[in-house]
């Protein structure tokens, strides 16, 4: 399958949910999740009937909801797409996709720990690499724990503002 | 009736910290679980304090081996989200910093896995070998390791002109040696009787796992990001990806030793393409944005994802070290083989735990509570008891307590 025709597959197929949009270098592009729902059928078509490799997920907090971005790449024609999805605050959570991509078990893990999302249908979805003395509550990249606790950095960057 | 062979929290071969439990029926491992999490030092947290400059002098310090790889794929990110191209000189100058760390990486590896299987004689050669590699990186960048000669936008130190004729006479006298060793480790009996068939990975478990580097490679993924996803001076080059079917230690060994040749034609290439000129372009300011950098290192692919609002810190930076994804692949390697056989298993893919581990939770609950060493001490022992307490019959550390 070509660059093309991979594009072409998905807006075909996942057109209805989803919105394609190319990203600042040619082979970079970004692929929206209208409804969260949707997210474990999307990857499902990408993983295993487009063929793409999961490269990793990130997680990004924002002011309503924790953006999780899934980066899936295309090594043959290179090409990158990274699929966004958003779990709505005060209780994000979303459909765990480690039933389609084993390879994503840890990094759901790694985002509960950090931004608190709960990965639905994950079997294990207990925190990575912290050390088990951190109260179950402590998620050090939200944005209200930020707020709690700003390291020194960021308590001299306020001062500096003030 | 399945038994648990607790292994920690360093590893059995490798200098480094992490727990592995290995179910056992009789000699044979059924199921393994791993714990990670001992060398988090809050990388990710630390990157949104620091401007995009300071940032490349942070992330190098991820890792030791790989100090080239991650502040590569961060300024390629930074690159791609700025839209800009590097002049010629710059993309050669990486591409020959890149490709010598390929090659101490790889032998630095292959020296501790023949220590592993008790082979102490390919281990002092190959890190005798290895010397050449540094003093060439010593001598163009500086230092043996962490150079510090790559910043967004080109690198910081220019080749002189006694360099270039001094790298092309110990790339000379080093080819050889790494054909020597081609040769020893490809027709070794020895070799192939410990390392063929132990801790198979096959082709579709790669690909579930969404394994990378010289470890996918092995089970016949074909994957390069210098090739794949093309960038600086690797189209430029003529190189090839190498590729095996079986997915064993050997293989994974023997792709790693064959990689080396083909770092060595880079640089060769590299180092007669290589034209005066400048080494660097301005970024002035880094628009808002997102974009990601990927990059080969020597363990796989390396992932930078970097966001943008304009300022002069990026709001968010995420980091994804190839060992993250290849470590898991013990999970399936690892079943079915002997218990001997797991240290070397694990130590197959050449984890690397420092950069699995970047990220943590750095915010202190009470800044003013900092731990010093007597303390770190004191906290360490209690954890000693504690552990020797959960083990019936390990009293060798209480009686040293005693003592």
């Amino acid at each position: 399958m070509t660059k093309k025709e991979i594009l072409k597959n998905i807006e075909n197929n996942l057109g209805d949910k989803t919105s394609l949009g190319q990203g600042c270098k040619e082979n970079q592009y970004f692929l929206l999740v209208r409804d969260k729902r949707d997210i474990k059928e999307v990857m499902r078509y990408l993983f295993k009937d487009l063929g793409a490799r999961m490269n990793i997920m990130t997680g990004v907090d924002g002011r309503d909801s924790v953006e999780v971005l899934y980066h899936m790449s295309w090594d043959k024609v290179g090409l990158m797409v990274t699929v966004k999805a958003f779990a709505e605050k005060p209780f994000p959570s979303i459909d765990s996709v480690t039933d389609v991509i084993i390879g994503a078990k840890w990094i759901e893990r790694e985002i509960y720990e950090l931004f608190d999302v709960k990965f639905k249908g994950h079997p294990e979805l207990i925190p990575l690499l912290r050390s088990d003395t951190r109260p179950a509550d402590y998620f050090p990249f939200k944005r209200e724990v930020k707020e709690k606790h700003p390291t020194i950095r960021e308590k001299e960057k306020g001062t500096k503002e003030k | 009736m399945a038994k648990i062979i607790p292994t920690g929290p360093y590893h059995p071969i490798l200098e480094e910290p992490e727990f592995f439990k290995f179910h056992v029926e009789g000699e044979t491992i059924t199921r393994i679980d791993m714990t990670i999490g001992y060398s988090h030092r809050g990388i990710e947290l630390l990157s949104e304090s620091k401007t995009w400059d300071q940032v490349t002098f942070l992330v190098e310090r991820i890792c030791g081996i790989c100090s080239f790889s991650h502040p590569y794929a961060y300024c390629l990110a930074v690159e791609n989200l700025c839209c800009i191209e590097v002049p010629d000189r710059a993309k050669y100058i990486r591409a020959i910093i890149a490709e010598l760390e390929r090659l101490h990486s790889h032998l630095l590896w292959m020296g501790l896995a023949g220590h592993f299987i008790g082979y102490n004689t390919v281990f002092m050669w190959v890190w005798k070998y290895r010397e050449i590699v540094l003093d060439s990186l010593e001598m163009t960048t500086g230092n043996r390791n962490h150079y510090a000669n790559i910043k967004p936008g080109g690198v910081r130190r220019d080749f002189e002109d006694y360099m270039i004729p001094q790298l092309e006479k110990w790339m000379d006298e080093l080819e050889p040696k790494l054909e020597m060793l081609v040769n020893v480790v490809m027709d070794d009996p020895v070799l192939h009787a410990r390392l063929k068939g132990v801790g198979v990975l096959t082709y579709q478990q790669a690909i579930d796992y969404c394994a990378t580097g010289p470890t996918a490679r092995g089970s016949g993924v074909d994957i390069d990001n210098r090739r794949d996803f093309p960038f600086d001076a690797y189209p430029l080059l003529d190189w090839d990806v190498i590729t095996m079917n079986e997915g064993d230690v050997f293989a994974k060994t023997a792709v790693r030793l064959l990689e080396n040749i083909e770092s060595l034609k880079i640089i060769r290439q590299s180092l007669k393409k290589m034209k005066p000129g400048p080494i660097e372009v301005e970024i002035k300011e880094v628009p808002p944005g997102e974009a990601i950098g990927v990059y080969e290192a020597p363990r796989g692919e390396t992932i930078h994802y970097i966001r943008s609002d304009g300022s002069n810190m990026p709001i968010r930076h995420k980091v994804r070290a190839p060992s993250y994804m290849n470590i898991l692949t013990n999970e399936v390697s690892c079943v079915g083989a002997a218990l001997a056989d797991g240290g070397l298993i694990t130590a197959a893919h050449d984890p690397c735990y420092s950069c699995t581990e970047r990220m943590a939770a750095v915010r202190r609950e009470d800044p003013d509570n900092v731990i010093n060493s007597k303390e770190l001490a004191r906290l360490s022992r209690e954890k000693t008891k504690e552990i020797a307490g959960e083990y019936p019959g390990n009293d060798v550390i209480k009686d040293q307590e005693g003592k």
